[in-house]
């Protein structure tokens, strides 16, 4: 029998025996699909995360932050009110290579817009931050140099907020309460969703930094800085030369802590690295014990289908099947058997990741890479898990069968 | 055309021995017509599967048309099973789902070329049963059933039909009507192997080797069997 009329008997066995089919073929379903469903999560999660990254905290940007200790997970200690803009704009003076800069603070406060208001997040930026931080607004006008340098009262809200506040009203020019103080709605931001850290950024009040720091907070005082470079190839030396003139700058000498950080996005991306590689120990280790569950179910299956056609590969054997040609028939329908399974698998964990995508916000996976790789996965598991089956069919002894 | 020489087969299930065929010799000419008659656990199927190239024999030869098939390795006695030898079962053994036309073609499967379906219609219809090409084995009665399998075992065109117990599912009526499709064959030269319990049946053929305990008992004639009847 040539290779043709092994794939079209094989199929030909196969849609006769629809039910018996179904059931090996249920197995497969049920692991890729479950498989396809946990990887394109998980890689999705990953994707969106570093996605974010790039927009916020991109190659060419430095953080600095006020505090000593690293950053990343709340393990700043010691004084917080080291870093003024004063120190920014020396650094950005001295150092060519910068090209941009937004001073950072921030605190929490109540929003309010007649009956409804809201505790959220509030972000003191300078009119740079739009270029620095990729974040403009999406109506209305960002703040201008004017803004900052009156300390004006005026804010942009992040679109849930404004949602939150003014329903279907138009907040654009209305006046909120922020702690108790009227602000003027100059923009809505640009949408940004939920963040690393699990922050809906959506859902914030943006306003001057010298508002924030004289009127809402009444310090001198920064949370951070970010600077854009020009070149990110000596981002590096940049940064070393930043913590030299700050360490001058703050007259630190020797083996004494900085008390400020430099954080560049390398080690912000290590950082969701880090948090991802639990999920990632664990998850192919999961797959593979899932597909060998899945193998093993397939081969019992298999051997219980091979025993139930007795007659049949007997019958095959009298009128002069070779050993080998029933050994190829039962590992071509189980190629069969697992290539469709596979297909219905993906097909079904990629209907789950598209729902499970709309939930959570979380960008679908590449559909055709995802499939195709369900059903190689599908027919190396199919083909594998038959040699035992399809060889116990080709031993058998024809005589005593029928 | 079938040559056996003291052929003994003994099985061992369970630790004890069965003599099958205990130095079976027989000659069948082509173009005989053959009943091998006896008992059940006689050894005759055994007999059967031995001729039939489906069971390998311990000791002593076998010459299939001047051919010593001893040492023959599976897949070659696959070829002349393929080729040489037509079966036909009691139970028929037909591929379930599987129409009557399709089982008649499945060893041209297993044959180099390509399927022959004017081939198989053809034998089909030498069975009368060329209406029923399309109808699955259970839309046909037992008597179709086994015209089917008849025409499996002829499709190849094989010199040697071996039937174990043909009849043996039937009603008298399509079991006559079975024995009689066989006696036509062997009257157009196929050779004819036939198994069978019943000595009435027997008597069709034109030769009756009666076997018992794994031994050849007596050979009864074609002329003595018209004086039997």
């Amino acid at each position: 029998m040539n290779l043709t009329e092994t794939i079209k008997n094989s199929f030909k066995m196969m849609w006769r025996f629809k039910g018996r089919t179904f059931i090996v073929m249920l197995g497969l379903i049920v692991g890729i699909s479950m498989l396809t469903l946990a990887l394109s999560i998980s890689s999705g999660t990953r994707d969106k995360l570093l996605g974010q990254l790039d927009a916020m905290f991109n190659a060419n940007s430095i953080l600095v932050a006020a505090g000593a200790g690293g950053m990343g997970g709340g393990r700043q200690s010691g004084p917080q009110d080291t870093l003024v803009i004063e120190d920014l704009r020396y650094l950005a003076d001295q150092i060519e290579n910068i090209i941009a800069w937004d001073p950072v603070q921030s605190t929490y406060g109540q929003v309010q817009y007649q009956g409804n208001s809201e505790k959220v997040l509030l972000m003191g930026h300078s009119s740079s931050a739009d270029f620095v931080w990729h974040r403009g607004v999406k109506e209305g006008e960002f703040f201008s140099e004017d803004d900052i340098n009156s300390r004006a009262r005026v804010t942009l809200l992040g679109s849930v907020l404004a949602k939150t506040l003014f329903a279907n009203e138009k907040p654009i020019g209305k006046t909120v309460q922020i702690k108790n103080s009227p602000y003027k709605v100059i923009g809505i931001l640009e949408e940004q969703g939920v963040d690393p850290h699990g922050m809906n950024r959506d859902n914030e009040a943006h306003v001057p930094v010298t508002t924030m720091m004289k009127r809402l907070m009444n310090v001198d005082h920064l949370l951070m800085g970010k600077f854009i470079v020009e070149n990110e190839k000596i981002t590096e030396q940049t940064v070393v030369l930043i913590e030299k003139l700050m360490r001058e700058r703050h007259g630190l000498e020797g083996e004494q802590e900085s008390d400020f950080n430099v954080i560049t996005p390398k080690e912000e991306i290590e950082m969701i690295n880090e948090a991802n590689q639990v999920f990632d120990r664990l998850l192919p280790g999961v797959a593979i014990v899932s597909l060998l569950v899945a193998m093993v179910i397939i081969a019992n299956l298999m051997l219980i289908m091979v025993n139930e056609r007795r007659e049949e590969i007997a019958l095959r054997k009298s009128v002069g099947a070779k050993s080998s040609e029933i050994l190829w028939q039962i590992i071509t329908e189980a190629s069969f058997i697992a290539c469709i399974g596979g297909l219905i698998g993906s097909g079904l964990g990629l209907a789950g990741v598209y729902v499970v995508a709309m939930m959570f916000d979380i960008p679908a996976p590449n559909l055709g890479l995802q499939i195709l790789i369900g059903i190689l996965i599908s027919v190396a598991i199919g083909v594998l898990a038959s040699i035992y089956p399809a060889r116990e069919a080709a031993k058998m002894d024809p005589a005593s069968t029928l | 055309m079938i040559e056996l020489s003291n052929v003994s087969k003994v099985y061992t299930p369970g630790g004890e021995q069965v003599v099958a065929l205990s130095n079976v010799s027989l000659k069948i000419d082509k173009g005989e017509f053959v009943a091998i008659l006896g008992p059940s656990g006689s050894g005759k199927s055994t007999l059967m599967n031995t001729l039939g190239l489906l069971d390998t024999i311990q000791k002593g030869s076998y010459k299939l048309n001047g051919t010593d098939v001893k040492n023959f390795s599976h897949d070659q006695l696959a070829k002349i099973r393929n080729k040489q030898i037509g079966f036909v079962f009691q139970a028929f053994h037909l591929l379930p789902r599987t129409t009557a036309i399709e089982n008649v073609e499945l060893p041209m499967l297993y044959s180099e070329g390509p399927s022959n379906k004017k081939r198989a219609m053809e034998i089909l219809k030498s069975v009368g049963l060329e209406e029923r090409a399309k109808h699955l084995p259970s839309e046909l009665s037992g008597g179709q059933k086994q015209r089917v399998a008849i025409a499996r075992a002829l499709v190849n065109d094989p010199d040697l039909i071996l039937a174990d117990e043909p009849t043996g599912s039937l009603d008298k009526g399509s079991g006559q009507g079975i024995l009689e499709l066989l006696r036509e064959l062997n009257e157009k030269g196929r050779t004819i192997v036939f198994i069978t319990h019943d000595q009435e049946i027997a008597r069709y053929a034109k030769r009756i080797i009666k076997i018992e305990d794994g031994k050849i008992k007596s050979e009864i004639k074609h002329n003595l069997i018209q004086e039997l009847a």
